[in-house]
């Protein structure tokens, strides 16, 4: 034991508290980074060496460092995610959809009673043009406001449809980044010391931000690959992994989603698909606004050019002519194709309001077409009023809306709840830290004043052989 | 636990958010003075809402229906009210001729008065209201009276009349076909006043007992057409007032399922304000104490 091995220690000190020290700043830098997991460094003391006196400490020695990685928390987040970004999408595409049905922006039922009482009034007075131009111009409003509808839910299913396939580019790039950080942490293997823990949390955070976008089931091999899969097809196995694409629905022409098998044959996945964001896209497309919605508008456009058309053929216009449609003949899209007759729109005197030919101003026809709005139509499967078919349909998109929110605040809160658990675990507190760097601080000091006393042994020595 | 800077910061976040969601709700409500802003709200009461409308919409309908018949029967009323002082008129030559009384000169002065009567009668069946021709029952767009040159008249008008709905499946008959107006059974206005006309021109007394007869029972079928017309106007009136009855009692039930409560509304507000003001501020004071604010 000597004068140079108490500098030794010193310098050892150093080194190990200024590691400390740049473990601490990391963690300080790294405060608002999402998904972060902070560190510690990994203090040991050093080797014991035999002295005269017996074994001695050589001082610290830097193990590594220690990352505070909660695999399964991470885990049950990532599953949390796949229900928190569903529900979410689900909730934002429902308001929007609400927003275009609700009553008091799209009037939907106010221009049905608009147009039946349009034929009240011209029953009253079959021989007034002025009412005659009325019942067409009602009749062109609530055809066009039936069209509106059908373009608003329309676009929404567009932008939908776009969406699923900018989310697919996403998952995409996430499995491919996944497949990289595999390459890393099984190059770097068990030895690193704990290097490979900053990919693995990395990683993590790659794999919570795809659950978020489609189901996923992941494991862990025996080298630290990651592999992940949606429902039974392999996204990620170590360092590989597989392309989602679209594929066009011969139906619909919007997109599905195919999985590429390693010849690149597309598989159409799209009704595997069980949760995320991408399921939500899908449902609210096809489910809701398609066969929900779209369907319901369709079925009313269809019930009111129907009956009105029916009763307005039988009845005669001012001329006693008899057999014209007052709505366009349509045999499918009727919520898109609604629109007055031709001969409607060359001439309001078309418009047929008696049930027979000398009536020159009889009404019964018109009766009969006023008196829908108050009758039980067949409208789909359901025999209901007009008027009740909307405000169902009205109570539907609130109810849809209302619980796909409710269903969004829960899942917030269980991923709040989550989190905080995550964040008690691996965040990162500034006090916390700021005591460290401070303990960190004074110990470095400490060793430097080890050094200096350690140098005016050396020069007490030196003086003494002088 | 240990409490890290993010979950202060994300707490804070969360309950900032819900507190200024509910905020710009409770302003919005009070903006529109509805509690009710969209279907998810409820949407039980928003579809409640909406076929409310609906129905107060339809009963709205009605009651204009019921005010057009009301109206009709205004302008009938007129109408009989003058047949009748014209008949009446007529009953007087009758009984003047049927005395003897009567020269050659008034005679002649009460073949004009008749054919005035016949003429004025024909106007009166001819009346407009609008574009319709109220006596033409179903054929109203033309006038449904023709007098010809020998002062007799034809009736060209349908024999049906228009109805409307008053109410859910009731309906009233818009006004009275000329036919049933000027003829019934035996009685027929314009065939009397002809015959009393080709009486006093051909000077005939021995006929003209039974045009007294007549022209009193043309008397009797116009009161008869005034009293069921009044009836009439009476039902409607009472139908308009009803019909007002059910619509108020429709927008209280739309008031009560959409209408704010500002009151209510006022005092969430300011207890929501001061939530968002005391949030902000412990968020700073929380901040105020980290270790850095020591260290400086």
């Amino acid at each position: 034991m000597g004068i140079t091995s108490i500098l030794n220690i010193a310098k050892n000190a150093m080194l190990a508290q200024q590691f400390a020290i740049q473990v601490a700043s990391q963690n300080i830098a790294n405060v608002n980074t999402k998904g972060y997991c902070r560190q510690a460094a990994d203090l040991r003391e050093g080797p014991l060496v035999p002295s005269e006196y017996g074994l001695v400490g050589t001082g610290v020695a830097v193990a590594g460092f220690t990352t505070y990685y909660d695999k399964f928390l991470e885990t049950a987040i990532a599953n949390r995610n796949t229900n928190l970004e569903q529900q979410n999408t689900e909730a934002t595409y429902f308001s929007r959809v609400e927003t275009v049905l609700n009553e008091d922006n799209s009037h939907l039922a106010a221009r049905i009673n608009d147009f039946f009482n349009s034929w009240h009034d011209l029953s009253a007075d079959p021989s007034s043009y002025a009412r005659r131009s009325s019942v067409a111009m009602k009749g062109e409003n609530l055809a066009r406001t039936i069209n509106n509808l059908y373009n608003d839910l329309n676009a929404i299913q567009r932008e939908l449809d776009s969406q699923v396939g900018s989310e697919l580019a996403e998952i995409n790039r996430l499995t491919s980044a996944i497949a990289d950080l595999n390459k890393k942490i099984i190059a770097l293997g068990s030895s690193s010391g704990g290097e490979e823990a900053a990919y693995i949390s990395q990683r993590a955070q790659l794999v919570k931000e795809l659950s978020g976008k489609i189901n996923v089931n992941s494991f862990e091999d025996q080298f630290g690959g990651l592999t992940v899969m949606t429902g039974g097809s392999n996204l990620v196995e170590g360092t590989t992994s597989w392309k989602l694409d679209t594929i066009q629905d011969p139906d619909t022409g919007f997109r599905n989603v195919a999985w590429q098998d390693d010849s690149g044959n597309p598989i159409d996945i799209t009704d595997s698909i069980s949760g995320g964001k991408l399921k939500a896209l899908v449902d609210m497309r096809d489910q809701y606004i398609g066969n929900g919605f779209v369907e319901d508008l369709n079925k009313l456009a269809e019930t009111i050019i129907t009956e009105v058309n029916s009763l307005h053929a039988s009845g005669y216009n001012e001329n006693g002519t008899t057999g014209f449609a007052f709505f366009r003949e349509v045999t499918s899209d009727f919520a898109r194709d609604m629109d007055l007759s031709q001969s409607i729109k060359d001439d309001v005197g078309n418009i047929a309001a008696a049930d027979a030919p000398g009536e020159s101003s009889g009404n019964d026809v018109a009766l009969r077409i006023a008196s829908l709005i108050d009758q039980s139509l067949m409208i789909g499967s359901q025999t209901t009023r007009l008027t009740t078919y909307v405000s169902t349909m009205m109570g539907k998109v609130g109810e849809l809306a209302r619980n796909a929110q409710e269903l969004s605040e829960q899942q917030q809160s269980a991923m709040t709840i989550m989190e905080k658990q995550r964040e008690s675990a691996s965040g990162v507190s500034i006090d916390e830290e700021m005591s460290n760097l401070m303990k960190y601080q004074y110990a470095y000091q400490a060793a430097a004043r080890l050094i200096t006393v350690a140098d005016e042994m050396f020069q007490d020595l030196l003086g003494v052989i002088k | 636990m240990r409490v890290t800077d993010s979950m202060k910061y994300d707490l804070f976040m969360l309950r900032f958010n819900s507190v200024k969601r509910s905020l710009d709700r409770v302003q919005e409500q009070i903006a529109t003075q509805k509690k009710i802003l969209k279907p998810s709200d409820d949407p039980v009461a928003f579809s409640t809402y909406v076929e409310t409308s609906a129905e107060s919409n339809l009963y709205t309908q009605f009651s204009r229906n019921a005010e057009k018949v009301r109206m009709f029967g205004n302008m009938y009323d007129t109408c009989f009210t003058t047949i009748n002082d014209r008949l009446a008129v007529a009953k007087e030559i009758t009984i003047a001729y049927a005395s003897g009384t009567m020269d050659a000169s008034l005679r002649e002065n009460a073949v004009t008065q008749v054919k005035d009567i016949i003429e004025h009668l024909v106007t009166i069946g001819n009346t407009v209201m609008g574009d319709t021709y109220i006596f033409g029952g179903k054929s109203s767009n033309t006038p449904p009276f023709q007098l010809n040159d020998d002062y007799s008249v034809t009736f060209n008008g349908s024999t049906e009349v228009s109805e409307v709905f008053v109410d859910k499946n009731e309906t009233e008959k818009l006004g009275m076909s000329g036919n049933d107006a000027f003829y019934s059974g035996s009685v027929n206005v314009f065939e009397t006043l002809k015959g009393l006309l080709d009486t006093l021109e051909n000077d005939d007394p021995s006929q003209v007992s039974q045009y007294t007869g007549a022209i009193g029972d043309a008397m009797t079928l116009i009161s008869k057409n005034t009293a069921y017309n009044g009836n009439k106007v009476k039902q409607m009136e009472a139908l308009v007032d009803d019909n007002k009855v059910r619509q108020l009692r429709l927008s209280k039930t739309v008031s009560e399922t959409m209408d704010a409560d500002l009151a209510q509304l006022s005092a969430e507000y300011n207890s929501l304000a001061t939530v968002y003001q005391a949030l902000i501020y412990s968020m700073i004071k929380i901040e105020n104490l980290g270790i850095l604010n020591y260290l400086q």
